[in-house]
């Protein structure tokens, strides 16, 4: 059944508080981009000699956590479970941005982004990681936009046909019915968003492979990182899509149908055990570096280093043991409260892992010290900037296309 | 000129191979009569550092801000440095310890580009980033093992010692025809490692680039090993072999493998009466 749309209409004071901050977010963001280019890109790095920072952790956070995103929402339309369905919408719109706004950061990082395209094409190489990434990405970002379109373009047409002119038109061109008459395409859908899932997963396997490869770089080198990558991207995927739809219904003061509240629930349960199973392999990585000679200068890094506060406490307390226990309470007692607490505690704590993850890497074997890891203030601007453009365009998403779950 | 520098019978052999081997754009794919390399003596080296000065007039880079003395590691517009080295093993003595890519045999940072910006000439032993095509993403940084590759971030590019690829190999690169003790040579690598072996074993020294890396063509006698000097230690083998990244990959697709397994296993678990088949 086609739902009823419904949309931000009611305007608070809150809400235009909001949109102020998000703007002046963006204006922020574009004022470091800018200056980056007409300046130096130096401005975005906090040491010369450690070139990945925040912009691809930030990358590496949001194409995680597109194919996380991808693969709950595949559940409904790739698997067949019905309870699932009603949150493949928002799931595949939120595959579709956090993949475009992270492909954002690594463009922003790139020195000459212009000549990616050509060069990748015309002389590629096949032994590098990063060409498989471009190549799969490639493939994944069209597939997962092609499935979000397919799951949402009945609901364009509905509103195409309640509204009048301009709009009319407008969503009328959106849903592509001119082109494409029939609705039902229920299997094709299941086998393009099947299409993106493998392209999907495959590309994340060769993003972890990317640093695993790098045998240069003791810490990420190894087999275990793409195995990693894959697995923690599916508590990303849980918890965007948790606090996404929770933060969503809060803002527009609805109450959430008993369908999709049961199901953010079950989605808990899963949550638990995806953490408690990555708070297993973040203590084996950790014990398994310090007894490894070349990988323990830079775990103690972590334990007692210049990086054992965000370990500790975001990646440890924050991201993976206290979301556990909130969530064990969320779970019994209902509260949506909870499972929100908890998403946005995984989500903070998983954005700090990421950044932890790539500095920590590329601290030996140049420096005979740590330095102090804090990113540089420009690159900070630009990434909350990229965030608030994030934000933005999910907003607009929710006001314009038909994104909410069928009750 | 005296051997192992480049006589005019050096030349003539040379072109001898490249004729064999085809046009000298072939250069880099044909496998070498014999390679060159360069040699880093720092039991003779003075460290008056015009090798420095004459890296930046070759490559037209932009003047120090500081005295060279002060400059102690690479950058994108430095090629090469020359840093006072203390051995932990006899902190009496130093040597001044010329520094630079090391023009790997089998080059990590070419394996990773994911343009094919960075090229191996396997007779002059040049690797060579061509700056027109690199789009700045540093992953060749990354990947060496001395981590040689800087951005230049006027350019926006990375850029390295190219061996001063264009005077290769009738003329000597810029360094060696600068340096006033002969300190550093160019010419045939076996020569150039016979002679760097005889030359390390009469002060007990030791022939860095002959096993690191998987080797290099640039060979550096030094005063103890790596370890001992303080300098970065690159493994006695060829990094980032291919084969070991096929390895680390299919870690990756085995996991994503098991994901789809594992959705599947679960939606047939929890399937409820009118879940689609
Ligand atoms: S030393 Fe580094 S930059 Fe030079 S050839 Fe080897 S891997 Fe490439
Ligand atoms: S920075 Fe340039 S040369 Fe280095 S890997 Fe990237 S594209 Fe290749």
């Amino acid at each position: 059944m086609i739902s009823k749309i419904e949309t931000i209409d009611d305007k608070t004071s809150c809400y235009y508080i909001g949109i102020s901050l998000l703007l002046s977010l963006m204006f922020l963001g574009v004022y470091a981009a800018v200056m980056s280019y007409v300046g130096s890109m130096e401005m975005l790095e906090f040491h010369i000699s450690i070139p990945w920072t925040m912009m691809i952790s930030t990358y590496v956070f949001f194409v995680a956590s597109s194919i996380g995103l991808c693969i709950v929402a595949s559940l409904g339309y790739v698997f067949g479970l019905n309870r699932y369905k009603i949150i493949s919408k928002r799931g595949t719109f939120l595959a579709v941005i956090t993949i475009i706004f992270g492909m954002l950061n690594v463009l922003l990082h790139l020195g000459h982004p212009e000549r990616a395209p050509i060069y990748t094409t015309f002389t590629p190489n096949f032994r590098s990681a990063m060409w498989g990434i471009g190549f799969f990405y490639n493939l994944y970002i069209p597939l997962i936009m092609l499935t979000c379109w397919l799951l949402i373009r009945a609901d364009l047409a509905v509103i195409s046909e309640n509204s009048t002119g301009w709009r009319h038109k407008l969503y009328a061109l959106a849903s592509g019915k001119k082109w494409l008459k029939s609705y039902n395409l229920q299997r094709f859908t299941g086998v393009i968003g099947a299409g993106s899932l493998c392209f999907g997963l495959l590309a994340l396997a060769v993003e972890g492979s990317l640093f695993g490869h790098v045998e240069a770089r003791e810490y990420w080198y190894g087999a275990d990182i793409p195995v990693y990558f894959i697995f923690s991207s599916i508590h990303l995927g849980i918890a965007w899509l948790i606090f996404m739809t929770i933060i969503t219904y809060k803002f527009k003061g609805e109450e959430m149908g008993e369908r999709l509240k049961k199901l953010m629930l079950e989605m808990g349960k899963i949550f638990i055990i995806l953490l408690s199973v990555s708070s297993l392999f973040i203590t084996y990585k950790v014990y398994a570096g310090s007894i490894d000679a070349m990988k323990a200068k830079t775990v103690m890094l972590y334990i007692k280093g210049a990086l054992s506060i965000p370990f500790w406490i975001f990646e440890m307390a924050i991201g993976t043991i206290l979301p556990i226990v909130v969530l064990l309470f969320a779970v019994q007692r209902e509260s949506l409260n909870g499972l929100l607490t908890a998403a946005v505690m995984v989500l903070a704590g998983a954005f700090v892992m990421k950044y932890d993850f790539v500095v920590a890497g590329q601290v030996f074997p140049v420096f005979k010290k740590a330095p102090l890891m804090f990113p540089a203030f420009m690159e900070i601007l630009l990434i909350a900037g990229i965030g608030a453009a994030f934000f933005s365009v999910y907003m607009l998403a929710e006001r314009f296309l038909p994104l909410k779950e069928a009750n | 000129m005296k051997d192992p520098d480049i006589t005019r019978r050096d030349f003539i052999k040379f072109l001898g191979a490249a004729s064999v081997t085809g046009l000298s754009s072939e250069l880099a794919n044909a496998e070498p009569v014999d390679r060159y390399a360069k040699l880093v003596n720092t039991f003779k080296c003075i460290g008056c550092r015009r090798c420095m000065s004459a890296c930046k007039r070759e490559n037209k880079l932009p003047p120090y801000d500081i005295p060279e003395s002060l400059i102690r590691d690479m950058d994108g517009t430095t090629y090469t440095v020359v840093n006072f080295k203390k051995s932990s093993r006899n902190t009496e003595f130093g040597k001044f310890v010329k520094w630079q890519c090391q023009h790997c045999i089998k080059p990590a940072c070419a394996g990773v580009c994911p343009v094919k910006a960075i090229t191996k000439n396997k007779i002059t032993g040049a690797v060579i980033v061509d700056e027109t095509k690199c789009i700045g993403c540093r992953y060749c940084y990354q990947a060496c093992p001395y981590k040689v590759p800087r951005f230049d971030f006027a350019k926006r590019v990375t850029r390295k010692c190219h061996l001063c690829y264009t005077r290769l190999p009738r003329f000597k690169p810029a360094c060696v025809a600068a340096c006033p003790v002969e300190a550093i040579e160019y010419g045939y690598r076996n020569l150039l490692l016979k002679k760097a072996k005889q030359e390390a074993q009469a002060v007990r020294g030791y022939v860095l680039g002959e096993h690191e890396a998987g080797g290099t063509d640039v060979l550096t006698i030094l005063h103890d090993p790596p370890q001992e000097m303080g300098m970065i230690v690159a493994p006695k083998k060829v990094v980032n072999q291919d084969i070991d990244k096929v390895r680390i990959t299919f870690s990756g697709v085995g996991a994503a493998a098991a994901v789809v397994g594992a959705l599947y296993l679960y939606s047939q678990i929890t399937k409820d009466e009118g879940d689609d088949k």
